[in-house]
């Protein structure tokens, strides 16, 4: 009997780790999330060559995330090592009912993020104008194809899912996301009611969602 | 705005986006308590966020900053760190011994200068620094030790220990909660929860199993420099079958219902 688990072909939904996921998904992104799991709790044991895979699939997308919200590549770079430090610190304390790694990772590096944007107290921030994901092919570390596979999917699938936003809908989320505006600065920076905002972010987030569902169902 | 005016499908995406003040915070909180189902829809909302960072157009990363990584880990480990046995040490205890070995000493430690080196580079300002953070270590080292003594004494049979961990709101918190059955006492143990406005409290909430709404268990607002508080249960229902302990950030004065925003939970 093979090891690798198999994709399943009929549909449905399954809750795993209070997700809601499709069956054609489920087989990979189960080993994916338990192999991941695994490497927190070989980290608490203070396995560098666990932490160092967890570098390998997630730095760049923690250093791309930072470098969107900050555009300098020295900040970036110290949110990163500051993250992944703290994952040394404190892989211990991760729960993995609460939240998967990658959530736990993206969390944390969003709170390093705006605390340098609050640090560099940077008084007219620049609004992110809508835009298409970039093409850009980079060579990743070297990362077990299959997970690649996931995270890449899990990529393809949000930035397909905010590109059908309303451009005017995206860009109130992504300041608010990666800029750590305020509603009130988000009003103040587009020149709206804070009203407008408001309905904004709750259409276009309400939208993600039910895109975001609608791509695991297919 | 007054509760009437709320609307949970509203407030939803933002507290998703982390755009709320406190007051509508507690609000949303509070109407997932009452609804299972709303906090499932707010769960979907935050798993739609937290792929956001997926959006961000690819960057180049350097590849020296791994070895970057692992030389600050080395100069970390370097370090000397207070830190005890893992095997023999009660569960309950972790989260000081986290303490001990994450937070107050090691923070400290990395303060803690030799005297003679003080005197030895220089000045009459350096050594009184250097004495008065001695002075601070010696002190914080004594209040370490009256915890664990104080851990050590509540460690009965028969009483429940909950390991606490801060939430978003207070990441950094940790602590433990005993509760007494037949005293029915509670003593609770914290670090990193700063304190409220005299006319605020930290509210305890039990939640027994198999029950919808969380169980008032008392209050507590201790001065920056105290660590432990103490009080009598108010309500059976606060100890025994209790699948989750929560602290909530509350008006003292309010009546004994959750509205304000979760702080510390006890770790399943």
């Amino acid at each position: 009997m093979s090891a690798a688990p198999k994709p399943i072909e009929a549909g449905g939904w399954v809750e795993v780790f209070g997700l809601t996921l499709g069956f054609r998904l489920l087989a990979h992104s189960t080993e994916l999330i338990l192999d991941e799991v695994d490497l927190l709790r070989r980290i608490a044991q203070q396995e560098q060559a666990a932490l160092a895979e967890l570098y390998d699939r997630y730095a760049q997308v923690l250093y791309s995330f930072a470098f969107k919200s900050l555009n300098s590549a020295e900040e970036s770079e110290e949110v990163v090592l500051d993250v992944f430090a703290q994952v040394w610190r404190t892989a211990d304390r991760y729960d993995s009912a609460k939240s998967q790694v990658s959530t736990w990772l993206f969390m944390m590096t969003r709170s390093r993020i705006l605390d340098r944007l609050r640090r560099l107290q940077r008084t007219s921030r620049v609004a992110i104008a809508a835009e298409s994901a970039t093409e850009i092919q980079l060579p990743m570390p070297s990362v077990d194809p299959i997970e690649n596979a996931l995270l890449d999917e899990q990529q393809t699938q949000i930035t397909l899912a905010l590109a059908q936003l309303p451009p005017p809908q995206r860009q109130v989320i992504e300041l608010a996301y990666f800029q750590g505006f305020t509603q009130s600065e988000i009003a103040t920076q587009l020149n709206l009611s804070l009203g407008t905002v408001k309905t904004r972010i709750r259409l276009g987030l309400n939208k993600l969602r039910l895109a975001l569902a609608s791509q695991v169902q297919r | 705005m007054n509760n009437d005016d709320r609307c949970f499908c509203e407030l939803a995406p933002l507290y998703a986006l982390d755009l709320l003040d406190a007051d509508d915070r507690a609000w949303v909180e509070a109407q997932i308590l009452a609804a299972p189902d709303l906090a499932e829809e707010l769960a979907a909302l935050e798993a739609t966020v937290h792929k956001l960072p997926f959006t961000a157009p690819p960057q180049a990363i350097a590849p020296t900053l791994k070895d970057r990584l692992l030389q600050r880990l080395d100069s970390v480990n370097a370090a000397p760190v207070a830190t005890s046995p893992s095997v023999s040490q009660p569960e309950p205890l972790s989260p000081f011994r986290s303490l001990e070995s994450r937070g107050v000493p090691r923070q400290r430690a990395s303060r803690r200068v030799s005297a003679w080196v003080c005197f030895g580079v220089g000045g009459a300002i350096a050594a009184i620094a250097c004495i008065a953070l001695g002075l601070e270590n010696y002190r914080l080292r004594q209040t370490n030790q009256a915890i664990a003594a104080r851990l050590q004494t509540l460690q009965q049979a028969g009483n429940q220990i909950y390991a606490l961990q801060g939430t978003e709101k207070r990441p950094n918190a940790v602590g433990s909660l005993v509760i007494n059955p037949q005293q029915r006492e509670a003593v609770i143990l914290v670090q990193n929860l700063p304190p409220l406005r005299p006319d605020q409290a930290y509210r305890l909430w039990a939640m027994p199993n198999g029950a919808a709404k969380p169980i008032y268990c008392g209050q507590f607002n201790p001065p920056a420099d105290q660590i432990t508080s103490q009080w009598t249960l108010p309500n059976a229902r606060c100890y025994g079958a209790v699948a989750q302990m929560l602290i909530t950030a509350d008006s003292a004065n309010a009546p004994p219902v959750p509205a304000g925003p979760l702080v510390m939970q006890s770790q399943s």
